[in-house]
């Protein structure tokens, strides 16, 4: 498997929130910062994190594009998030039940044989789409 | 700068620019240099994209403008513009109020040269007030940094779209 396909498998782990799976392509100090600063180290604190984000919106991400230079991959990703509930503390913003917001970012996974170690995001663009205006 | 030389290859333009300075150390003429051509970095190298910010920091439109294509569309923290020309008058303006620089801190080159992810530091020092300046008002003296993540895409050994998004690491971490 390339590091490519293994990325797909890893996204394709996350849209089915298989956290058990998701988390055998970590390190076990892994660092990962999200587009907004939020800094988790290790498995618990992402799986803990995803998980509400998750009680709170259904996330889907699609990989637009995917490239390594063998120890660090680039992907270029397209999130949707649609909030199953209000959520006034949802990690980019509030929202509203049926509220979405999409995200278009930038994401750099540093990699240690089929381990992730370091994951950093940044968002080039985010819009949300409200029911009810603000 | 005249249009000529930004229409000039990346790597020409480099690969002059840098047999130039090497020539003049060795004693070399001009004609000479511009013929020679080893050593030049292949595209969506680091060495490659490391001579653009290179020539960025250096305020060398004649080299930096060759990375970018006519039709380039360039979204920055500051202005979103299309086309080489558009984009170089965009950088002239932003350096009567100010210095920028930018320093690598991580690059990514897709071996199939269309893509190449940076890793960005920018120091923004302004020598002028720029109550206007689009991501915020400086006043002459300020000095404004931050981390950017930006993606290129390559089209024929050149900057086709350039797209910057701004990195938030947490206060006191690294980028």
């Amino acid at each position: 498997m390339t590091q490519e396909e293994r990325f797909r498998a890893y996204i394709a782990a996350f849209n089915a929130q298989d956290w058990a799976r998701l988390v055998t392509n970590y390190a076990p100090d892994v660092r990962l910062v999200i587009g907004n600063g939020t800094e988790m180290v290790g498995h618990d604190a992402i799986v803990s994190f995803y998980k509400k984000v998750n009680i709170q919106t259904k996330r889907t991400i699609q990989v637009r594009n995917t490239f390594t230079d063998g120890k660090r991959l680039v992907a270029e990703l397209e999130s949707e998030f649609v909030a199953l509930i209000d959520a006034p503390d949802f990690t980019s913003g509030p929202l509203a039940k049926g509220d979405r917001y999409h995200i278009n970012s930038f994401a750099l996974y540093e990699y240690e044989g089929d381990l992730y170690t370091n994951i950093r995001a940044a968002v080039f663009r985010r819009e949300f789409h409200r029911l009810k205006p603000a | 700068m005249s249009d000529e030389r930004a229409q000039e290859s990346p790597a020409a333009a480099t690969s002059r620019r840098h047999f130039i300075a090497g020539a003049t150390v060795m004693g070399l003429g001009a004609k000479g240099a511009i013929a020679a051509g080893a050593g030049t970095p292949e595209v969506a190298s680091q060495a490659w994209f490391e001579a653009y910010l290179a020539a960025f920091n250096r305020a060398d439109e004649a080299v930096f403008g060759s990375y970018y294509t006519d039709d380039i569309q360039f979204f920055g923290q500051a202005a979103q513009v299309t086309g080489r020309q558009a984009v170089l008058d965009f950088y002239r303006k932003v350096r009567e109020h100010l210095q920028e620089r930018v320093e690598l801190l991580t690059y990514v080159g897709d071996p199939a040269r269309q893509h190449a992810l940076a890793v960005i530091r920018t120091t923004l020092t302004a020598h002028r007030d720029w109550p206007d300046m689009p991501t915020g008002p400086l006043k002459a003296g300020d000095r404004r940094e931050s981390v950017s993540f930006v993606m290129y895409d390559i089209k024929d050994g050149r900057f086709s779209r350039v797209r910057s998004a701004r990195f938030s690491p947490q206060k006191g971490r690294a980028a």
